[in-house]
């Protein structure tokens, strides 16, 4: 496995010496430039501002990988369950249903077969699983291009915290109001650190519950499918950190 | 502007097909028949005659006479142009202040990865070469040779065997052994 690595690695250090000397700033590329987000808190007063990592919230938007991300996400829910009988599974027909020749008849062999009222499907649904690979670096770069979508549209937001005085949907209600004043409309997913974490936590979950428009994840649960099908990401500081961690962690530890 | 929603994301054209479905209707071209005329032993469903099978009629196979032999230890040189040496060092991809070896021809993407026997030189396109450069080669035809010296460059024919090739072209493999 690493001799594979090694040659492919060698082969491209070859490329790069046969070719001519390029441009300066080839040298010097050091990735796309960070990210400015101003620091709230509930009130929507700044608490100072955050530079976001550029090579993950500032990387060009590919659509198309979005859309494969979202299907395989989509695609490895699904059930599955569905089923029909077959010809061979219908109960009965297994006599011959008149003899051969002399009914003035189309000849039959079974009641069961699929051209008979009440026969079998033909290569009906079978239960499967619907789920397909999608390479994990593919995935990574979903979940890049969701951020950095929503960091280039304005709609990510950095708290200080998200954790409530009370697990109150009313408290949760009015806080939004200030928060997203500016929004067209109230569609928002928050993201904290975990689900017992001291920025959000249990009390966000349980004023959040009744509220249609709000989601609620943990960090580790950030995916493509729901940073995009709410308006607005709203980022506590320590998820925002645990998922920079797992961004730059390496796709296949070794 | 364009908000990225579940709704505004898509697969780039061409990144999908969609796939025949045979027996639907008419306007999809493939109903009734699907796609297979009338009647006869190809229209039913099972197996067609094996491959090569002409009905019963002497077929291609049988009739043409057998020819020739194999020679294992035939050569095949992989063949790079002068052409094709222009296009690259025009793109800044070659270097010509030194020895190219078949090596660099090869990790390059000048010639074919697979190089069994060795590298020749040969001289299509060689009214617009004019770079000056140093080439270690198996085989260079003699137009491709007259080129390269005219343009203030110089050729080398290296002998190597297959191992000694597959040395050249993957230190990395000798490395490991």
């Amino acid at each position: 496995m690493a001799m594979h690595t090694l040659q492919r690695g060698l082969r491209k250090l070859g490329q790069l010496v046969v070719r001519a000397a390029s441009s300066a700033e080839e040298a010097a590329d050091a990735g796309p430039p960070g990210v400015e987000v101003p620091l709230w808190n509930w009130r929507r007063e700044a608490l100072g501002t955050c530079t976001l990592p550029g090579d993950i919230f500032n990387v060009p938007v590919r659509r198309d990988i979005l859309q494969r991300v979202v299907r395989w996400q989509l695609a490895k829910r699904r059930q599955g369950t569905h089923k029909t009988k077959g010809r061979g599974e219908v109960r009965g027909g297994g006599r011959k249903p008149f003899p051969q020749k002399g009914q003035g008849r189309a000849r039959q062999g079974t009641i069961r077969a699929p051209q008979m009222r009440g026969g079998g499907v033909v290569f009906g649904p079978v239960v499967r699983s619907h789920a397909h690979g999608l390479q994990k670096k593919v995935r990574r770069l979903g979940l890049k291009c969701a951020l950095s979508a929503k960091a280039s549209e304005g709609r990510l937001h950095l708290l200080d915290t998200l954790a409530l005085e009370a697990g109150k949907t009313k408290l949760l209600d009015k806080n939004l109001d200030t928060l997203l004043a500016d929004a067209p409309r109230r569609s928002v997913l928050f993201v904290d650190s975990s689900k017992v974490g001291a920025d959000g936590g249990e009390g966000l979950r349980l004023a959040a519950s009744n509220l249609p428009w709000v989601d609620v994840l943990p960090a580790e649960g950030a995916n493509v499918y729901s940073i995009l099908q709410r308006d607005q990401l709203v980022l506590s500081r320590a998820a925002l950190d645990a998922l920079v961690a797992r961004l730059h962690s390496p796709v296949r530890p070794r | 502007m364009e908000y990225v929603t579940l709704n505004t994301i898509a697969d780039n054209p061409g990144a999908t097909h969609s796939i025949k479905r045979v027996g639907r209707g008419i306007g999809s071209g493939l109903g009734k028949t699907s796609g297979r005329g009338h009647k006869g032993q190809k229209a039913r469903s099972g197996r067609s005659p094996r491959l090569g099978f002409e009905g019963g009629q002497t077929p291609l196979r049988q009739l043409a006479p057998r020819r020739g032999f194999h020679n294992p230890n035939r050569i095949r040189w992989t063949p790079v142009n002068l052409g094709r040496l222009q296009e690259w060092v025009d793109a800044g991809r070659l270097d010509t202040g030194r020895v190219l070896t078949m090596r660099d021809l090869r990790d390059n993407g000048l010639v074919h990865r697979k190089v069994p026997h060795g590298v020749k030189l040969l001289a299509k396109g060689k009214e617009h070469f004019s770079a000056p450069l140093q080439l270690e080669v198996s085989q260079v035809s003699a137009a491709a040779r007259e080129a390269v010296e005219a343009a203030g460059g110089r050729v080398t024919t290296v002998y190597y065997n297959e191992l000694g090739l597959r040395a050249l072209l993957r230190p990395e493999w000798t490395a490991a052994a």
